[in-house]
C-alpha cells in the first residue's frame, strides 16, 4: 500500500489531522493498535477552546458540538471560603465550550466514516521505519498477516507511550518531564452539575474540581495521593470528601449518585523537543503531557495537528518545505 | 496556585492564596489567566 501520509494512532490528534490533510487533497492513512470501542471507551478532557470548534468545523465534524455543547464565559475559583468568578469572555472576548473528547472522537470517525477514508483498527506491531530517508515506510500486523505502507511521511498522533517517539534514537530528541506528588481521582455521575460553571477549588485538605459533560452528567475530582486506590474510594467517601473542599452554597447544591466512571491518574508534564525527526512528525500527547487543569492536552493536540497539515499542504501545493521545517518550533511555542 | 504540594508547608499554601486573591482583584492577572485559559490563538 502507498500513501503521502500514515498515520500512527486514532485518537483525536491523528483523526483531525486525517480530515484536515483530506479537505487539503492529501491522502492518508490511519493506523490504531486498539477498537473503535477502545479508543471511545476513554474518559478525557471535556472543553474545548474556540480554535478547537473552528477546527472541528473547517472538516465538517462540529455540528453536533454546536448542538449539545455547553458554551461557558467564565469560571469560579473557590478559596479561603468563598468563591470568585472569572468572567473570561469579558477579559478576553472568547468562550470555552463543554464537549467531551470521546464526542470529539466519535464526531470525527463519523465524518472519516463517510468520507471513506481508510483507518485500520487493530493494527498491532505498528512500527514506523527509514524515516531518516526519503523513503519512509510503516509496517503493521493484522490478523497475523504483516503489511507495509510506504508513504512521503509519518504523523506520530499515538501519544504518551505510542511507538512514535519511542523509535526515536535517544541521541536525536531531548526529554523534560516533571512528574508531580498527587494525582487527581475523577467520577462521572448521571447527575446534575453542581453550578452552572466550574469550580476550580483550592483547599487544605487538597485541590477539588467541579466539572460536567452536560446539564445532566457531571464530573468532579479530587487531588489524591499516588499511593490510593480506586477501591480505597467508594462513592460515599468520594461525596464527602469532596464536600469538605468545597464552600458552603456549593455542598448545599451538590446533587450525589452512584457513579458511572472512577478513575485516578497522575499529573505529569512532559516535553519532548523536537516534534520532527527527518520525515516522521510527533503530534500531541505522542510529544508533549501537561496536567489536567483546562484540558490543554486536547487541544494542544488540535493546534499540533492543525500546523502539520498546513505545513504538509505548503509543501504538496508550493513545493516549499519551509512550514514542515517550522513545524516543530511552531507548535513548541504553544506548549 | 491550585494544588496542595507535600513539600511547600504552610508558607507555600499561604503563597497560594495571596495568587488567588491576586489573579481574581486584578485585572491584569485576571486577562493573562483567561487568555490562557480560552486558548492561545492558532
Amino acid at each position: 500500500m502507498r500513501t503521502k501520509v500514515a498515520i500512527i494512532g486514532a485518537g483525536p490528534a491523528g483523526l483531525l489531522l486525517g480530515q484536515l490533510l483530506r479537505s487539503y487533497g492529501i491522502d492518508n492513512v490511519i493506523l490504531e493498535r486498539h477498537t473503535p470501542d477502545y479508543v471511545l471507551g476513554r474518559i478525557r478532557a471535556g472543553l474545548l477552546e474556540e480554535g478547537t470548534v473552528a477546527l472541528l468545523d473547517e472538516v465538517g465534524a462540529g455540528s453536533r458540538a454546536h448542538r449539545e455543547g455547553l458554551v461557558h464565559d467564565g469560571i469560579e475559583l473557590a478559596f479561603g471560603g468563598g468563591r470568585h468568578r472569572i468572567d473570561m469572555k469579558a477579559a478576553t472576548g472568547k468562550t470555552v465550550m463543554i464537549y467531551g473528547q470521546t464526542e470529539v472522537t466519535l464526531d470525527l470517525m463519523n465524518a472519516r466514516k463517510a468520507a471513506g477514508l481508510s483507518t485500520v483498527y487493530e493494527a498491532t506491531d505498528v512500527t514506523p521505519l527509514d524515516f531518516d530517508t526519503d523513503r519512509p515506510r510503516v509496517t503493521y500486523k493484522k490478523d497475523g498477516v504483516t503489511h507495509e505502507i510506504a508513504c512521503d511521511f509519518i504523523a506520530g498522533c499515538d501519544g504518551f507511550h505510542g511507538v512514535s517517539r519511542t523509535s526515536v534514537p535517544a541521541s536525536a530528541i531531548q526529554t523534560f518531564e516533571r512528574v508531580y506528588p498527587f494525582g487527581w481521582l475523577g467520577i462521572l455521575s448521571e447527575t446534575p452539575p453542581v453550578s452552572h460553571e466550574l469550580i476550580y477549588s483550592n483547599h487544605a485538605r487538597g485541590f477539588a474540581l467541579c466539572t460536567m459533560r452536560s446539564m445532566h452528567r457531571s464530573r468532579y475530582y479530587l487531588q489524591c495521593s499516588l499511593d490510593d486506590h480506586i477501591d480505597q474510594w467508594p462513592d460515599d467517601k468520594f461525596w464527602d470528601e469532596l464536600k469538605r473542599r468545597l464552600d458552603q452554597k456549593a455542598v448545599d447544591q451538590l446533587v450525589t449518585g452512584p457513579s458511572i466512571e472512577k478513575s485516578i491518574a497522575p499529573l505529569r508534564s512532559f516535553v519532548a523537543e523536537p516534534m520532527r525527526f527527518g520525515r516522521m512528525f510527533l503530534t500531541g500527547d505522542a510529544a508533549h503531557i501537561v496536567p489536567p487543569t483546562g484540558a490543554k492536552g486536547l487541544n494542544l493536540a488540535a493546534s499540533d495537528a492543525h500546523y502539520l497539515a498546513v505545513a504538509l499542504r505548503e509543501y504538496y501545493d508550493e513545493k516549499s518545505s519551509a512550514g514542515i521545517d517550522a513545524y516543530s518550533a511552531t507548535a513548541l511555542k504553544r506548549v | 496556585m491550585l494544588h496542595k504540594f507535600p513539600d511547600t508547608g504552610t508558607i507555600g499554601a499561604r503563597i497560594q492564596l495571596h495568587e488567588l486573591d491576586y489573579v481574581t482583584s486584578s485585572k491584569a492577572a485576571m486577562t493573562s489567566l483567561s487568555e490562557n485559559y480560552v486558548g492561545l490563538p492558532f
